[in-house]
């Protein structure tokens, strides 16, 4: 019995037969979008609206709820896919996150959210561990590579440090794609995961050091750090935080005064994205490294940037830093409105070991005084966004 | 005029700085007492956590005796 999907937080536990059952129902309830906050019921409304090839949107809870006569009869979940690929109306229309700025309406395509999709036979044992929002991009990257190989998909997404460590154990997850913010939850180190064969970071900044960290807790895995987009979808795979781009991907970007911008071609049908010239202002900040192959770094998102007095600081820069002191856990940097500066630096602090002073001195020694955070503040834990990233307000 | 003080005796620590003479009204934060304006800046936050009041907010602070009437508007 191949399971399909767990998740402890809902208590659901699904395997591809009882999917197959319930893909088979004479009628099917088809919403033209989502109404539902349960994983499999998302799920099977999302491969529901793929069977019967019918526009579907990811947004709040909808409530229309339309039934369809059923024209189908899978005997198999091979099947089923084999009918979803054929589909020529479908797409899904969704929003950014936001994380930054006002969220932007998207619209994909199967073959835009499956670009980077890989299936064959070698792929059939993996099982994924989902520590994205079901219903955001990089969630449904995860559900696309494990559906389309009928793995298995064990929810991570929300649950507490030791429900984590529980589940990755128990269904011998072998693939896990999460934010920095998402394995930093996991240290310090409580077991080691020899079966995990994958470690995926996306989403935020590739933190330096996290990787080495994850590799005592992941001994048998291969890292790699994803640059993807709602815009895009995933667009590049890098070890570590250095990109060197393809000929092929080479024509996709180019790189203006320090920002990333994306050409119209990979990126989804979408009515909302300002484009200049057939290109997209991606508002990533990089660092160019070497021009020929094209190799660059990430250095924040443009909005990111926080202005003191006319200078602009890079928040990850700072937290960055203050990650290396011994003792502390997690960081976030951020700014705080101010009459006379615009903004004033402050710093959330995860640890017990270090004092105010001791964080300042030594930052003190290593950048400006604009840089230097002038509100420090110790806390139990830094708040995630409903995306998983942290959360700069 | 004591818990002012108090507080920017806290941001002279903060920064490593000190200042050795007497806190009068007309002391000038930034001549006499040698803050500068990122120090002014902590300065605002704590005493807006404080008092409610972001000193800053309509015009120029120059002295000790500026912020008093501020926070006691």
């Amino acid at each position: 019995m191949q399971l399909f999907v767990v998740n402890i937080g809902e208590q659901v536990s699904k395997t591809y037969d009882e999917l197959l059952i319930d893909l088979n129902q004479p009628e099917l309830a088809c919403p033209s979008s989502m109404n539902t906050t349960n994983i499999y019921e998302f799920y099977l409304q999302l491969i529901v609206s793929m069977i019967l090839d019918k526009p579907f949107q990811i947004k709040g809870v909808g409530t229309s709820d339309n039934v369809y006569h059923n024209p189908y009869r899978f005997n198999s979940i091979d099947e089923v896919i084999s009918r979803i690929k054929k589909n020529t109306h479908w797409q899904l229309e969704m929003e950014t996150s936001g994380t930054t700025g006002l969220p932007k309406k998207v619209t994909h395509t199967f073959t835009s959210l499956t670009r980077n999709i890989k299936m064959n036979e070698r792929r059939r044992a993996d099982v994924w561990g989902l520590a994205y929002n079901p219903t955001h991009m990089a969630g449904l990257q995860v559900f696309f590579q494990a559906f389309l190989n009928k793995n298995t998909i064990v929810n991570l997404f929300g649950l507490s440090r030791d429900q984590v460590y529980e589940q990755i154990e128990k269904y011998n997850v072998s693939h896990i794609s999460a934010t920095p913010t998402f394995y930093k939850l996991l240290l310090p180190a409580k077991t080691v995961f020899h079966k995990v064969q994958q470690i995926t970071f996306g989403g935020e900044k590739f933190v330096e050091g996290l990787q080495m960290e994850m590799k005592k807790i992941f001994p048998s895995a291969r890292f790699t750090n994803v640059y993807a987009s709602t815009e895009a979808g995933a667009l590049f795979a890098a070890n570590g935080n250095i990109f060197s781009l393809s000929e092929k991907n080479k024509s996709y970007v180019k790189i203006v005064e320090g920002e990333l911008w994306i050409h119209k071609s990979v990126l989804s049908e979408s009515s909302d994205l300002k484009l200049q010239d057939d290109w997209y202002a991606s508002g990533d900040m990089v660092e160019v490294i070497q021009e020929v192959p094209l190799t660059f770094k990430f250095l924040a998102r443009k909005n990111e940037m926080i202005n003191v007095g006319g200078s602009k600081v890079n928040p990850n820069e700072v937290e960055e830093l203050i990650l290396k002191l011994n003792g502390v856990k997690d960081v976030k940097v951020f700014g705080k409105e101010n009459s006379l500066m615009g903004n004033i630096l402050c710093a959330d602090v995860v640890s017990e070991m270090v004092t105010e002073k001791e964080i300042k001195s030594f930052l003190k020694n290593h950048l400006p005084g604009y840089m230097v955070p002038r509100i420090i503040k110790f806390v139990p834990e830094i708040a995630m966004t409903a995306t998983g990233k942290k959360s700069r307000v | 005029m004591e818990k002012i003080i108090e507080i920017i005796r806290r941001v002279l620590e903060n920064n490593d700085k000190t200042f050795n003479g007497t806190f009068e009204a007309q002391s000038s934060l930034r001549s006499d007492i040698g803050l500068d304006s990122l120090d002014l800046a902590e300065l605002t936050v704590i005493i807006e956590e404080e008092y409610g009041v972001d000193i800053f907010e309509d015009g120029f602070v120059e002295t000790v005796g500026d912020i008093m009437a501020k926070i006691s508007k």
